[in-house]
């Protein structure tokens, strides 16, 4: 299934640079755009269907944390896997990222390790367990 | 900066300059002066601790940012923004990596936007100033305080 790919950073130069990386990766890419700051992603992301977010955190307007929590508070878009590609390394904040389900790859990066943390997010996703509300107050499943 | 920290900024700075300009760090460089620089990029930061830094750019640095991060068409050369954004991104991530490395895991910091600044003397009012050198087969740092 073909990725749409959205990549957040205020850099342009780092924008290309990721969007060359996700280009000549095995990846499987749909659409692949660019914002440059977390409210040109969320507006990216009303207009187009985004299966996953590269993103970065230091950014005016809107920075990334806080494009995070907007993007899990909206029922719409909450679904996207997001890597974080930033120079952070406050380990407080990396965890508070972690808890909004966000990998994370350190700036600067080699090809690979960014490729392997996408790879780790779609494999979690195909992992995780599906919401499933009619089978879970459904009154014909049996009690264990 | 104590000794033991200055090693450690430099090494995070031959580090930071390795992956993303693909240039062998080859030590301790001058510091450079306003007329050698042909970029400059201030970055304020405030959090667990508050300040600037400003990073200095010799001719051809930034070059080598372009060619590794985000190569031109052949026959094509980089236009002045390639270079300034190259520049400033460099300067964002060395002040991460810099902030990290000399304050810890645990601190945690806000960073400005990248700022291109007149080339200057490195000022010695700013938290940290490094001066970026090209030399034969690699590149040299300076760095203030030392
Ligand atoms: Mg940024």
């Amino acid at each position: 299934m073909k990725l749409n790919i959205l990549v957040v950073d205020d850099n342009r130069m780092m924008r290309e640079m990721v969007s060359r990386t996700v280009r000549m990766s095995a990846l499987d890419v749909g659409e692949l755009i660019q914002a440059g700051n977390g409210q040109e992603a969320l507006a990216a992301m009303r207009a187009t269907w985004i299966d996953l977010v590269l993103l970065d955190l230091n950014m005016p307007v809107m920075d990334g944390e806080a494009f995070l929590r907007a993007l899990r508070a909206d029922t719409a878009l909450r679904a996207a896997l997001v890597v974080v590609v930033s120079t952070e390394s406050s380990q407080p904040r990396i965890a508070r990222l972690a808890a909004l389900g966000a990998g994370f790859v350190h700036k600067p990066f080699r090809p690979e390790e960014l490729l392997a943390e996408v790879e780790r997010q779609i494999a979690g996703q195909r992992g995780a367990p599906h919401d499933c509300p009619q089978a879970a107050g459904n009154p014909m499943r049996a009690a264990p | 900066m104590s000794p033991a920290s200055t090693d450690d900024a430099l090494r995070t700075i031959a580090g930071v300059v390795g992956d993303l300009a693909f240039l062998t760090p080859l030590g301790v460089g001058p510091l450079l002066a306003a007329g050698e620089q042909e970029l400059a990029v201030h970055v304020a930061f405030r959090g667990s601790a508050s300040g600037t830094l400003v990073v200095a750019l010799a001719p051809g640095l930034a070059r080598a940012l372009v060619d590794n991060l985000a190569p031109p068409e052949p026959g094509c050369t980089p236009t002045a923004e390639d270079l300034a954004d190259a520049a400033k991104e460099l300067a964002n991530v060395l002040a991460g990596n810099l902030l990290a490395t000399l304050h810890g895991a645990q601190a945690e910091f806000q960073l400005g936007s990248p700022e291109l600044v007149p080339p200057a003397d490195l000022p010695a009012t700013a938290t940290f100033a490094i001066g970026l050198i090209l030399a034969e087969g690699g590149m040299m740092a300076g760095i203030l305080p030392a």
